[in-house]
Order: C-alpha cells, then sequence, then structure tokens
C-alpha cells in the first residue's frame, strides 16, 4: 500500500506539477497579506455572525483559504485521472499482480493523493508566511500558523470523495463530477444552520426533504469557523473529516472491488 | 463461506461510520447555530440566505402560522372575523384549496360584523349555488350597518367587481345602476373618494333612464368633492386614539 502511495507522490516530480508549484507560490506571495476570512464577510449578516472571531481563538487567513482552493483543485485534477488512467494504460494488471489487495491499492492511491494535496498546501502557506516575513519582518504565532496547517484537514473527505467518482467513472467525467458535487456542496452549507436559526416548526415539511440532501454533502462551513485549537470543536472537525473520509472510501473500495478492470482496459 | 461475515463486518463498519458522521455533524451544527444571536439577524437575512423554492416555503409556512396566531389571539367576534377573512383569502390566493370553511365560518357566525365585508365581496355577483346565499339585496342590508370606513370600502369594493364582470365598453347599466341605488340614502357621505362612485351612479341612472336618480347622485358627488379624503379621515382617528391615551396615561400617573 506504502509503494502505491510513493509512486503516487512521485508523480510530484513531473514537469507540470513544477508548474503548478511554481504558481501556487505566487499566488501565495500575491495573498499573503489579506485579512482573514471573517473580516472578508463583515458585510454579510448571517456569514459575520457565524465566521466572526471568537475570544482565544485564530482565524483562517484568506491565504489559507486560496492555498486550499488551489491544492483542492490540484487534487481533483490529479486524483480523478489518477485510477482511471492506470485502468486504460494497463498499469493496474501490474500492481494487481503484485501481492496487495484491490483495497489496499485504493487506500495507497488516496494517501497518496493526500499527500499531493498535502504538499501544494504546505508549500503555499510557506510561501504566504516567509512573504509576510519579508514584508513586515515578523513571524505569524505559532497558534496562527498551526490553525492555517488545520485547514488541511478538508482535504481529508475531499480526496476521498475525488477518489469514488473516479472509480464510478472515467478521468474526465470523474473531474466534471466531483467539480459539480464541490459546488453543490457549497449550495448547502447555509441551509441547515439557517433552519435551525428559524423558530420552531417554521420550516415544516421541509426541514426533513432538505436535510436528506443536505447530508450527502460535507459542510465546508464547519472547516473555516474559528475555533480554540485543542478543543472539543476541533476534535468533533477531525472527526468528521475522517467520518466522510471513509464514507466515501467505502463506496469507492465497493466499486473498485466489483470493477471488471479488464474491461475497461 | 469467508465472503458473508466480511460483508456483516463492512456493513457493520458502515453503520459505525455513518454514526460518527451523523454525531459530529449534529455537534458541529450546534457549535455554529450557538455562535449566532437570532435577535441580532433579522428573519428576512435569514430566509435571503436559502433557495428561492425553500424561502417561498417557509415564507408561506410563516405567514400562515401568523395568520392562525391572530385567529386564535382574537377576542371580539368583529377580530375574530378579520382574522378569518384573511386566513380564507390567504388560502384562495395560495390555492391550498383550504379557504371555503373559512369564509362559511364568517357567514354563519360573524355576518353582521363590519370587518366579515371581504366574505360578502367574495361571494356577491356569483352564480346561484356558488355564492354561499350572498345576494345583492343582502349586501344593500348589510352595508346599512356598517360604520363610514367600512361602508366605504365595502361598496368601492363591491363596484370594482361588478365592473370587473361587467364588459368594459357596453356594461350593463341598468343592472350597474340597480346595484348601486342604495348609494343614494347614505345620508351625507363623509369622504371625497364616494365623489366618482357617485359619479358613475348618475351616470349609469341616466343610462338606463332613470334620471331623478342620477340628478341625486349627480348633487351628492358634487357635495362629496368637498369633503376630507378616507387617509384624512384615518389619520385624523389616529391623531384622537394617540391623544385619547395620552390623556388616559396622565389621568393614571403614567
Amino acid at each position: 500500500m506504502w509503494t502505491v502511495t510513493q509512486l503516487t507522490f512521485r508523480k510530484l516530480k513531473e514537469p507540470a506539477f513544477f508548474l503548478m508549484l511554481a504558481f501556487a507560490l505566487m499566488a501565495g506571495y500575491a495573498v499573503s497579506e489579506m485579512d482573514p476570512v471573517s473580516d472578508q464577510v463583515a458585510g454579510n449578516a448571517i456569514l459575520s455572525h457565524l465566521l466572526g472571531r471568537q475570544p482565544g481563538s485564530e482565524p483562517v487567513l484568506t491565504s489559507t483559504f486560496a492555498a486550499l482552493l488551489i491544492s483542492m483543485l490540484l487534487a481533483c485534477f490529479t486524483g480523478a485521472v489518477e485510477i482511471p488512467r492506470e485502468i486504460s494504460g494497463g498499469q493496474i494488471q501490474h500492481w494487481l499482480s503484485k501481492p496487495i489487495s484491490r483495497s489496499s491499492y485504493l487506500l495507497g492511491k488516496y494517501f497518496g493523493i493526500l499527500l499531493i494535496c498535502a504538499a501544494f498546501f504546505c508549500a503555499t502557506e510557506l510561501s504566504v508566511i516567509l512573504c509576510h516575513y519579508a514584508r513586515t519582518g515578523a513571524f505569524f504565532s505559532a497558534k496562527l500558523i498551526a490553525r492555517q496547517f488545520l485547514m488541511m484537514s478538508m482535504f481529508v473527505p475531499y480526496t476521498a470523495v475525488i477518489l469514488m467518482f473516479s472509480c464510478c467513472a472515467g478521468d474526465i467525467a470523474a473531474i466534471i463530477f466531483t467539480l459539480l458535487y464541490l459546488l453543490f456542496s457549497l449550495l448547502f452549507n447555509l441551509i441547515p444552520i439557517l433552519i435551525a436559526m428559524l423558530p420552531e416548526g417554521f420550516a415544516g415539511e421541509v426541514e426533513e426533504s432538505i436535510f436528506v440532501l443536505y447530508y450527502l454533502f460535507p459542510n465546508n462551513l464547519y472547516f473555516l469557523l474559528d475555533f480554540p485549537l485543542f478543543g472539543i470543536v476541533s476534535g468533533m472537525l477531525l472527526l468528521y473529516s475522517v467520518s466522510i473520509a471513509a464514507i466515501f472510501l467505502l463506496i469507492a473500495d465497493y466499486q473498485f472491488r466489483h470493477m471488471d478492470l479488464s474491461k475497461r482496459g | 463461506m469467508s465472503e458473508r461475515p466480511e460483508k456483516r463486518w463492512l456493513l457493520l463498519l458502515f453503520a459505525a461510520i455513518l454514526a460518527l458522521y451523523f454525531v459530529s455533524e449534529a455537534f458541529l451544527r450546534q457549535a455554529t447555530v450557538a455562535r449566532i444571536n437570532p435577535a441580532a439577524v433579522a428573519m428576512d437575512e435569514i430566509l435571503a440566505g436559502l433557495p428561492d423554492p425553500i424561502r417561498n416555503r417557509i415564507s408561506f409556512r410563516i405567514t400562515l402560522l401568523q395568520l392562525q396566531s391572530s385567529l386564535k389571539n382574537a377576542g371580539s367576534p368583529g377580530s375574530k372575523a378579520a382574522a378569518l377573512c384573511a386566513l380564507a383569502s390567504f388560502h384562495e390566493a395560495e390555492k391550498t384549496g383550504e379557504h371555503m370553511p373559512y369564509y362559511r365560518e364568517v357567514l354563519a357566525a360573524y355576518k353582521d360584523q363590519p370587518e366579515a365585508y371581504p366574505v360578502y365581496i367574495r361571494f356577491l355577483f356569483e352564480p346561484e349555488g356558488r355564492n354561499e346565499g350572498v345576494t345583492e339585496a343582502m349586501f344593500h342590508e348589510y352595508q346599512k350597518k356598517l360604520p363610514a370606513e367600512e361602508k366605504f370600502y365595502a361598496w368601492t369594493s363591491a363596484y370594482n367587481k361588478l365592473r370587473g364582470l361587467e364588459d368594459e365598453f357596453t356594461p350593463n347599466a341598468d343592472r350597474i345602476a340597480r346595484f348601486l341605488a342604495p348609494l343614494n340614502d347614505i345620508p351625507d357621505p363623509p369622504f371625497l373618494e364616494y365623489s366618482p362612485l357617485f359619479a358613475e351612479l348618475a351616470r349609469f341612472a341616466r343610462l338606463s333612464g332613470r334620471g331623478e336618480m342620477a340628478e341625486a347622485a349627480m348633487k351628492t358627488a358634487d357635495q362629496c368633492a368637498y369633503k376630507r379624503s378616507v387617509t384624512e379621515f384615518l389619520m385624523q382617528q389616529e391623531e384622537d386614539r394617540k391623544y385619547r391615551e395620552e390623556m388616559e396615561n396622565r389621568k393614571t400617573g403614567i
């Protein structure tokens, strides 16, 4: 499994990845001095309440948000094509001729893509931190930096989502489905919170149907909240990320185990 | 042999992960909602964040609950009639098909209340069998008991409905004149807005060969032109109410 992870991660050596990395570093430089996300949404009545600064917590920087977007896009383009291309190229047969199960192969791919995302995110974040130091002569506090790196937990479910789609569809279709899924998940983010704020019974029967739809998508808003770094909320957030990832990986695993790999080749 | 227990374990694992997902999500949702002070966020702002179909359904529910609550809190027969009328017309506008019981309740229990006039307007001029027993004669009798403001609204609403039913260019002058004829019995109509109504009565009375009725109506229309408007009347009423309240407060020392 770790060999699959290692070989997936080694794709970072390809020239296209270097170009992307250069782009990520430049983006980090460009957004390094932007206000935290909570200040960016100050004009929105509800978002300013939700993402507003909490005492004893560190905010998510807008530069981190940009780094996340870049890394997630990259994960989408890399992860969605990874398995379909190995199937069509025949490499999958080579892998499965070794003493490695399909589930281990899938997990290896998952961790490989996760590491690629983490590498891009870390590179962009480092660029942001160093640019901030170069401009102001001061480093961000350790707590603030730790909070930014905690945002990497967002990759845990999304990489699983990408893999699930890549097991169900071809490479291009997987990219499209993943992007559409991400967009839809953004649409549903605020709904349960808004409904919870309405007086009891106001949403009526709508509440049940909307919650059924809502549970099909991860809520990105939770990752952006300001909360104490070492507390029950951050623990729950990790549990939330891991549980979503596990659900999607189980679906992907089921699909992958029942897939006719020779036909697709 | 080994596939079944594995499948069972996988299902158990899936169920456990689902449970963890629901628990962590519920916790995070509560932690998020707890940040918001509902008093600081207006209902409109909450609704604005929802997609159109959901917003419409929730707005419908909010209005319905408000109307039901005003019916529940209505003490006097007049306010009960007003709340029932509002509820009925809301249901009718939203096409829920639940409006008739409310209209019928008004006609059964509150038909003499001034606030019940929208029900008369609703069924007036409807064909036999669909008018719930509301006839023009019944309306003429009812309007006699109405106070100035409601009487004016009842007459204008009824006239507008009748004109809407008649042909725009060749209306049935006889029918309109017959319906508006009791206007001439109102002693000293108090509002400026009565003037066009009497002018219309005069026109249709003349068209239908009722010279005397037309002359009387024209005379009243001229007189009404010098009266105050309904808006002025309502403003005056509001000022009087405030004055009375202030006097009452002074007496009780508040």
